[in-house]
């Protein structure tokens, strides 16, 4: 068992970080809390720590693993319908290169887009809304909105790979 | 252009409506094309950048860090050390003998082993079935040796550790059944561990159901037991694995994070050091390990796991080349 005074020293350096991370994958503030908590409780349950230097990495890589163990444990048709990623490849090891491609391509869509497109853009996206919903919120026919949000992301498809 | 569009809006019509499609559908759309694909993952990666925008990274970190203390001594405060059990098992034995019961038949060796017999006992006896935090935000589920563990990976094993914890689960995320009728867990407090006879883990539907008749354990899953210890060592990344392994269990229960140190346990979702494995194995009487080797398997990989072995006291394990 890893000693309670130790694991707090840790807790207070990453668990923002580790936080942030869980919930940017997982898109749930309280599956992030407890996703950072189950790798802490498991780390507490260890005999053995990580070197002092690899901790950070050992600690946002477990947080990445459960996510994805989250995320795989819902069904395709849940991990479809929530957004999540449908495949992990290799590219997951390179999380800070992502992370810059995430805000890379929340800046370009925030510069790039013009109305009505960003604001069909932000609120499919950032406010999680379905079509029908955006449609009533900002009174236009459904398909106006699909249009809209496809040219969007025809766009800004043309600008990245990810 | 417009193919793509069209394609686009097909995802975002799925994407608004997911149950007027089966999984093949929705997977066919997907995976029609690159472009599709890309589709999809930019939509991901729009949402991703969105929450990354917008969760905080300023939590308040000392409220979370007295939540996980909380978690912590529900753990902690259990009686489940077998450690200590022997000891005070063995204990118990060597009183009884200083009293010149009828225990003078008994000699080292069968001593030992009821003291063992005793403390495993006592461990399994200790067990309740379901664990609350003080805060009761969060609670554990136990099962002991023997019982059989289904899961939502398609595992299926005979429980070999003495006790076995589930994650901690938080009471409205997570339904308990017996024998598939739903309760509340506070019904459940008393119940020791030992009741389950059979652990059904859905994780999708957030469901466990726990069998308390008796149950008969398929012969082809008695043999399951002791999933912790066939070791495959790949020597490159096997194919699907979203880390660069190279050591990788068996039957895909585990897959490691760092091929000679970390392993991941994907049915209990726990990291752990291959060491806690390999130090447990070593405590029990009949412990093996077999470490089966993937052909172009470096030579330093098997130095190195060697090197565990040794580190970890392991002498009665085998290498095999597949």
């Amino acid at each position: 068992m890893t000693d309670k005074t130790i694991l707090h020293g840790l807790f207070l350096r990453h668990y923002n970080e580790m936080l942030h991370l869980a919930g940017t994958l997982l898109y749930d503030d309280m599956e992030a809390e407890d996703t950072v908590q189950d790798v802490f409780l498991r780390l507490g349950q260890s005999d053995i720590l990580p070197a002092q230097d690899k901790m950070r990495a050992y600690l946002l890589t477990a947080v990445r693993h459960e996510c994805i163990n989250r995320i795989r444990q819902m069904s395709f048709a849940d991990q479809f319908r929530k957004l999540y990623p449908i495949e992990f490849s290799d590219d997951w090891q390179l999380d800070e290169q992502r992370m810059q491609t995430l805000d890379a391509i929340r800046d370009y869509a925030e510069t790039h887009l013009t109305e009505p497109h960003l604001s069909i853009f932000r609120l499919r996206f950032e406010q999680d809304l379905k079509l029908k919903d955006i449609a009533d919120r900002l009174d236009m026919n459904i398909k106006t909105v699909f249009k809209y949000l496809s040219q969007s992301i025809a766009c800004i498809q043309k600008q990245f790979r990810v | 252009m417009k193919t793509s569009e069209e394609n686009i809006k097909r995802l975002l019509e799925m994407l608004d409506n997911p149950s007027a499609y089966s999984e093949q559908e929705i997977s066919d759309i997907i995976n029609r094309d690159d472009e599709t694909r890309e589709a999809y993952r930019l939509m991901v990666a729009a949402k991703q950048g969105y929450r990354r925008k917008n969760t905080s990274e300023e939590a308040d970190v000392e409220a979370a860090w007295q939540r996980l203390s909380n978690r912590l001594d529900v753990r902690a405060d259990k009686p489940s050390s077998s450690g200590i059990l022997y000891k005070i098992a063995a204990s118990f034995i060597v009183v009884l003998m200083l009293s010149g019961i009828a225990l003078a038949a008994y000699h080292t060796i069968s001593s030992r082993k009821t003291a063992e017999e005793i403390a495993d006992s006592l461990a399994i006896a200790n067990e309740k079935l379901i664990r609350i935090s003080k805060d009761g935000e969060f609670f554990l589920v136990t099962w002991t040796r023997g019982t059989w563990v289904v899961n939502a990976f398609g595992d299926s094993f005979r429980e070999d550790a003495l006790v076995r914890h589930s994650p901690s689960l938080r009471p409205n995320g997570v339904k308990i059944k017996i024998d598939g009728t739903e309760h509340d867990i506070h019904e459940l407090l008393d119940k020791p561990a030992s009741i389950a006879k059979k652990v059904e883990l859905d994780m999708s539907t957030r469901t466990i159901n726990l069998v308390t008749k008796p149950v008969q354990i398929p012969a082809d899953v008695k043999g399951n037991i002791n999933p912790d210890l066939t070791i495959l060592l790949t020597g490159t990344v096997p194919k699907g694995a979203y880390q660069p392994v190279t050591i990788w269990k068996s039957k895909g229960i585990k897959e490691s994070y760092d091929w000679h140190d970390y392993i991941y346990t994907s049915w209990t979702g726990q990291w752990e050091n291959i060491r806690i494995h390999l130090k447990e194995a070593v405590n029990r009487k009949d412990h093996h390990v077999r470490i089966n080797v993937c052909k172009g398997t470096p030579q330093k990989h098997i130095d190195r796991i060697k090197s565990i072995m040794k580190e970890c006291d392991v002498t009665n394990y085998e290498i095999v080349q597949q």
